[in-house]
C-alpha cells in the first residue's frame, strides 16, 4: 500500500522540481508569514492532508469506494500554484529597490525552468478543424449520417475517441476500449492483412451498416465478394457500405 | 458563420455574463473589480449548484435534460431579474479600480492571450473527452441522460454513477441553448470561457490572500480603523472613498496602489505555473489546460481555489467573532453543489478537506457556531456521498 501511495505521488509531482519549488515556498512562508489564518491555510492544512495522503488506513478505505487510479486527487486539495504565486507577490512586498525585481524575476524563471511547457506534451496536435477532432472522421461521419436515424459503423481504433464526440447519430459496435476487451470485429479490422470473410461476418453480426477501412492495408480477398461496396473515399480512409445490413431510411418509406 | 458567432454571445452569456448579473445579488453598495470578479464567480458556482440540485433528480427519475433545462433557464431569468432591479434600483453600482501595474497585466494578459489561442488552434488526444464529450453530445441531441453508452451509443442501463456529477450535462445544456456543436462548444468555446473562470477565482484568493497583509500594514502606519465589510477587496472601496472626500492620496493608498500591482504579480506567477504545469498528467495546473471542460478540472481549478478563498475568509470571520448570517450557510452550500456537480469523488475529497478546517478552525479560535455553519452547509456532500455509495 505505501510503495503504490509514494508512486501515485511520484507520478503527481513528476521530476520534483516544481515541488522542489513549492516546498522552498513553504519554508519561505514557514519563517516570514505572520497572518496565522494565511499560515493555517498554506502550511498547516497542507501538511495534515499530506499526512492523510499517505495515510494507508484512509488510502485504503478510500480504495474501497473509489478507484485507486484517481487516488491522485487528494493532491489537489494542497494549494501548490496558489502557495507559489503569493509567496513571489510576498517576496515583492518584502523586498526592497532593483532587490525585488531580481528576486521575483529570479522565481518567475525558476517556476519556468521547474515546469514543463503544457503544450509540448506529444498529444497535442495543431487541430484541422473548429470541433478538435480529426478531418477525416468528420468527412466519414458527414457522409454515412442519415437524416432521422442513426447509423452503426465500424471504425479503426485511431478514429475510435472522435466519432461519437463529432455525432450521436453514428453508433458504433465497441468503443474507446474495443481492443482491450479484445473484439474480433476491431481486431479484423485493425489488421494491415485484411480478411473481409471475417468483416463481413462479425459486421452483419454486430449490425453494422458501414465498415471504415484503412487505404494503407493489403487485401486477401475481395470486399464486393461478402456484399461490401465503396461508398465514400477520403484521402486514408475507404468506406465501405454493408449490402446485408438493411439500411432503411425513414423519409424512403 | 452567423449562427456560430450568435452562439458563442449565448454562450458567453451563459457561462460569464448572466452569472456574474447573479454574483451581484451577493453584494451590496460600490463594486471595486474584486467584487466584480468575486461576482462572476460566485453566482457561476450559484447556477452551477443549482443545476446540480435539478440535473441529479432529473438523472435519477429519467426527465429529459431539455424539461431540466427550461426549469433552469427559467430560474437563471428570475435571478437575472433579481439582480438587475438591485442593479436598477441603485443598490448595487461599479467602479472598478485602475489596473495599478500595467506591465504586470501586460504580462499576464499575454499568457492568457497565450493559452486561448492554444485552446483554438492545438488539439489534444484526450482519451477522457470520448466519455465526457460523447456523453454530452447524446444529451445535446435526444435530452437522454446516461441512457446510452457514450462509446457505442447503444441503449444502456442508467448510468446513475456517473449522472450523479452531471457536468456533461451542463456543457450539453450551454450546446443545446447556444446551437453550437457540441464538440465545439466542449473543446474551444467552453475552455476559454471556464479558463477566464478560472483566472477570476484566482484573483479571489490572490486578492483575498494579499488584502489580509496590507490592511495590517495601513493600520499600523495611519492607525486606521477598518472594518470588514462585504466585499473581497474593502481595501480599494476605501480608497475610492478617500479620494472622493479628500481629492489627494494618501499613504495607505500608496501601499493599497501597491497592492494592486501585487495581485497582477500573484496572476502572473499563476498563469505562468498554469502554463509549465505540464510536469505531470495529474496537476491541476495541466486539467486546467488540457481538460477544460471537464467536471473534474473544473472541480481543481475553481472549486479548489475558491475553497481556499472561502476557508480563508471564514477563519478571518471565525478570529473576528462575526455573527453567522444566512450567507454562511448558502454560499458554502452552493460550493459544495458545485463541487458534486464536477465530479463523483467532490464528497470524499470536500470531506477531507471541510473535515481537516473545521477541526483546526476549531482549535484555533473556538467558535462553534462557525464550526456548525460549514458543517451544515457540507450537507450537499453527504447527500451525494450516499447517493454514490447506493448506486455504485
Amino acid at each position: 500500500m505505501w510503495s503504490r501511495l509514494v508512486d501515485i505521488f511520484h507520478n503527481y509531482t513528476g521530476v520534483g522540481f516544481a515541488f522542489i519549488l513549492y516546498l522552498a515556498a513553504v519554508c519561505y512562508l514557514f519563517v516570514r508569514e505572520r497572518n496565522k489564518n494565511l499560515r493555517f491555510i498554506t502550511i498547516y492544512m497542507p501538511a495534515v492532508i499530506l499526512l492523510i495522503y499517505f495515510n494507508p488506513v484512509v488510502a485504503s478505505l478510500i480504495f474501497r469506494v473509489v478507484e485507486s487510479e484517481i487516488y491522485f486527487r487528494m493532491l489537489w486539495l494542497i494549494p501548490v500554484s496558489v502557495t507559489v504565486a503569493y509567496t513571489v507577490a510576498k517576496l515583492w512586498k518584502e523586498l526592497k529597490g532593483r532587490v525585488r525585481a531580481v528576486a521575483v524575476s529570479v522565481c518567475l524563471v525558476l517556476v519556468i525552468l521547474s515546469g514543463r511547457l503544457v503544450y509540448t506534451h506529444s498529444l497535442y496536435s495543431v487541430s484541422t478543424n473548429v470541433y478538435h477532432v480529426p478531418h477525416e472522421v468528420c468527412d466519414i461521419c458527414d457522409a454515412i449520417m442519415v437524416e432521422g436515424r442513426e447509423v452503426m459503423a465500424a471504425f479503426p481504433s485511431d478514429s475510435l475517441l472522435y466519432v461519437r464526440q463529432y455525432t450521436a447519430r453514428v453508433c458504433m459496435p465497441y468503443g474507446r476500449n474495443g481492443l482491450q476487451y479484445g473484439s474480433s470485429l476491431l481486431n479484423a479490422i485493425n489488421s494491415y492483412e485484411k480478411d473481409f470473410s471475417v468483416i463481413a461476418s462479425k459486421a452483419t453480426e454486430k449490425g453494422c451498416h458501414f465498415c471504415i477501412i484503412k487505404k494503407d492495408s493489403l487485401y486477401l480477398n475481395d470486399p464486393s465478394d461478402y456484399g461490401f461496396s465503396v461508398f465514400y473515399e477520403t484521402p486514408e480512409h475507404i468506406v465501405y457500405r454493408n449490402e446485408a445490413v438493411e439500411l432503411i431510411i425513414p423519409g424512403d418509406i | 458563420m452567423g449562427s456560430v458567432i450568435l452562439g458563442c454571445l449565448v454562450a458567453f452569456l451563459g457561462v460569464i455574463f448572466i452569472p456574474f448579473l447573479c454574483g451581484t445579488l451577493f453584494k451590496k453598495g460600490e463594486l471595486g473589480t474584486g467584487d466584480i470578479v468575486s461576482s462572476l464567480v460566485w453566482g457561476e458556482i450559484t447556477l452551477w449548484g443549482i443545476f446540480a440540485w435539478l440535473c441529479v433528480p432529473g438523472v435519477l427519475l429519467k426527465i429529459s435534460l431539455f424539461t431540466i433545462g427550461k426549469i433552469f433557464i427559467g430560474t437563471a431569468v428570475v435571478l437575472t431579474l433579481l439582480s438587475l432591479v438591485r442593479i436598477l434600483g441603485g443598490k448595487v453600482s461599479f467602479k472598478p479600480g485602475k489596473i495599478g501595474s500595467k506591465g504586470w497585466f501586460v504580462a499576464f494578459l499575454v499568457i492568457l492571450i497565450i493559452q486561448i489561442s492554444a485552446m483554438i488552434f492545438l488539439r489534444y488526444e484526450e482519451g477522457d473527452d470520448a466519455f465526457y464529450v460523447a456523453t454530452a453530445v447524446i444529451s445535446a441531441d435526444s435530452g437522454e441522460m446516461y441512457m446510452k453508452s457514450p462509446y457505442t451509443g447503444l441503449t444502456t442501463e442508467l448510468d446513475a454513477r456517473h449522472g450523479l456529477a452531471p457536468m456533461p450535462m451542463w456543457v450539453a445544456f450551454i450546446s443545446w441553448i447556444s446551437s453550437l456543436n457540441v464538440s465545439f462548444a466542449a473543446h474551444v468555446v467552453l475552455p476559454i470561457l471556464l479558463l477566464i473562470v478560472s483566472y477570476a477565482a484566482f484573483y479571489c484568493v490572490g486578492e483575498r490572500f494579499l488584502e489580509g497583509d496590507n490592511k495590517k500594514i495601513v493600520y499600523e502606519q495611519k492607525n486606521v480603523q477598518y472594518s470588514t465589510g462585504e466585499g473581497f477587496l474593502e481595501g480599494d472601496n476605501k480608497k475610492i472613498e478617500n479620494e472622493q472626500k479628500t481629492g489627494q492620496r494618501n499613504t495607505g493608498d500608496v501601499i493599497l496602489g501597491e497592492d494592486n500591482k501585487r495581485i497582477w504579480i500573484f496572476m502572473t506567477a499563476m498563469s505562468l505555473l498554469i502554463l509549465f504545469g505540464g510536469y505531470s498528467l495529474y496537476t491541476a495546473e495541466n486539467f486546467l489546460l488540457v481538460r477544460t471542460a471537464q467536471g473534474k478540472a473544473i472541480f481543481a481549478s475553481i472549486i479548489i481555489p475558491l475553497l481556499t478563498a472561502y476557508m480563508y475568509g471564514h477563519l478571518k470571520s471565525a478570529e473576528k467573532k462575526e455573527r453567522i448570517s444566512l450567507k454562511s450557510f448558502v454560499m458554502p452550500g452552493l460550493l459544495f453543489s458545485a463541487a458534486c456537480l464536477c465530479t463523483t469523488m467532490a464528497p470524499f475529497l470536500l470531506c477531507v478537506a471541510g473535515g481537516v478546517f473545521i477541526v483546526g478552525e476549531l482549535i484555533m479560535y473556538r467558535s462553534v457556531k462557525h464550526f456548525v455553519s460549514l458543517g451544515v452547509s457540507m450537507f450537499p456532500l453527504f447527500v451525494s456521498g450516499v447517493l454514490y455509495l447506493f448506486l455504485k
